[in-house]
C-alpha cells in the first residue's frame, strides 16, 4: 500500500513538473526562442531554397542563411492604482524564423556560422535588459521604463542589425574563417559578461503567445516610436 | 568581347545600389527592395551578391564612418561604378527593344 502511494505520488510530481514545463512554450512551428542550452539544428532551417538561393550557392558559395530578430513587449498593470507600487514588465527574446531560414548543407561548421547570429541577438537582448535594470536601479518609479522603452529597444535592435550586417559581410559573404573565430570569441565573452540578464522561458512564452504572463498586467499602448526589430 | 550577363537578383541589387547612393549597405538594400518591390530578401544573399558585383567591377565598396550603434565598427558602403551604370543602360535598352516587339505593349506610352 505504501509502495503504491509512493508510485502515485511520484507520478503526480512528474506529471505536474511536465505540465508546468509545457505551459511555457519557447518555440512553435515558425519560431524558436533563445533559452539557455538552446541549439539550432538542421531541421529548424525549414525555408526552401529558391532559384536565386541555388544560384548563389552554386556561384557564390552561400550554403545557409538564418533569419534572427529580437522581439519585445512591455506590459503594464491593468489597474491604474497598482501603478504606484508595481513596475512595468519588459519581455525580450531573440527568435529564429524557421520558415525564412535555409540550409542546403549538413556541415555543422556552416550551421555554427548561422547559430552565432542567434547568440549575437541574445547578447544584444541581454544588454537591453541590463539597461532597463540600470534605469530601475537609478530611478525606481513607474513610468521610467515606459518613457525609455522605445529608446532602449531601438538602440539595441539597431545595434544588433548593424552587428549582424558586419558579421554577414565578413563571415558569410567573404568566408573569412578568422573573422568567424574572432566573432565567436567576442560573442561568447559578451554572453559570459551578461549571464545574469539571460532570456528566460517566460520571455519567449510571453512573446510567442502574445498573452500577458501576469494576469494583473496588460500590454502597454502607445509606446512611442519603437518600430520593431525585424 | 563577350557580353556580360547579370542575373535577375544581381540586376535588382545593382539598381538599389544606384538608387541608395551613399546609403547603399546591406540592411538598407534589403529594406529598399522590400519597400519598392515588396519582396523579402535575405541579408546574406544581398551580401554575397554585392561581393560578386564588386568582383565584376560593377560596384566599389569603402568603409563609412563609425557610429556608436555599431560598437565603433565602420559600415561598408557600396557605390555603383561607371561599368555598373553602363550594364544597367545596356539591359534597359535590350529590354525596351524586346518590349517594342510585343504589339500589346507597343502603344507609345512615353516609356522610351
Amino acid at each position: 500500500m505504501t509502495f503504491l502511494r509512493l508510485v502515485l505520488l511520484s507520478l503526480l510530481i512528474i506529471s505536474s513538473s511536465v505540465s508546468s514545463a509545457q505551459t511555457l512554450s519557447t518555440e512553435n512551428a515558425q519560431l524558436k526562442g533563445w533559452v539557455t542550452g538552446v541549439k539550432l539544428v538542421l531541421a529548424d532551417f525549414r525555408g526552401r531554397p529558391d532559384d536565386q538561393f541555388k544560384r548563389l550557392n552554386r556561384e557564390g558559395g552561400l550554403q545557409a542563411t538564418a533569419k534572427v530578430a529580437i522581439r519585445s513587449v512591455m506590459d503594464v498593470p491593468k489597474k491604474k492604482k497598482d501603478r504606484a507600487t508595481s513596475m512595468e514588465k519588459v519581455y525580450i527574446s531573440p527568435f529564429f524564423y524557421k520558415l525564412n531560414s535555409i540550409s542546403v548543407t549538413k556541415d555543422e561548421h556552416e550551421l555554427d556560422k548561422q547559430r552565432l547570429l542567434f547568440d549575437l541577438a541574445e547578447w544584444f537582448s541581454r544588454m537591453a535588459r541590463q539597461e532597463f535594470a540600470h534605469l530601475l536601479d537609478s530611478a525606481h518609479h513607474y513610468g521610467v521604463i515606459w518613457l525609455m522603452y522605445s529608446r532602449v529597444m531601438n538602440k539595441y535592435c539597431i545595434g544588433y542589425q548593424n552587428a549582424a550586417e558586419a558579421y554577414s559581410l565578413e563571415v558569410v559573404a567573404k568566408r573569412d574563417e578568422n573573422a568567424f573565430l574572432s566573432w565567436r570569441r567576442r560573442v561568447d565573452q559578451g554572453l559570459k559578461d551578461t549571464q545574469a540578464f539571460a532570456t528566460t522561458p517566460e520571455d519567449c512564452h510571453r512573446l510567442l503567445t502574445n498573452l500577458a504572463v501576469d494576469e494583473a498586467y496588460e500590454p502597454a499602448e502607445d509606446i512611442g516610436s519603437f518600430v520593431g526589430c525585424n | 568581347m563577350t557580353k556580360d550577363y547579370l542575373g535577375e537578383f544581381e540586376e535588382l541589387v545593382l539598381i538599389m545600389v544606384g538608387i541608395l547612393q551613399e546609403e547603399a549597405y546591406g540592411n538598407a538594400i534589403v529594406q529598399e527592395i522590400k519597400e519598392r518591390v515588396d519582396r523579402d530578401v535575405m541579408l546574406s544573399a544581398v551580401h554575397v551578391t554585392l561581393y560578386r558585383l564588386e568582383d565584376k567591377g560593377y560596384v566599389k565598396s569603402y568603409l563609412g564612418g563609425a557610429t556608436q550603434t555599431r560598437g565603433g565598427r565602420r559600415k561598408r558602403i557600396f557605390r555603383i561604378t561607371n561599368s555598373g551604370l553602363a550594364i544597367l543602360r545596356s539591359i534597359k535598352e535590350s529590354k525596351v527593344q524586346l518590349w517594342k516587339m510585343i504589339p500589346q505593349l507597343n502603344i507609345n506610352t512615353g516609356f522610351c
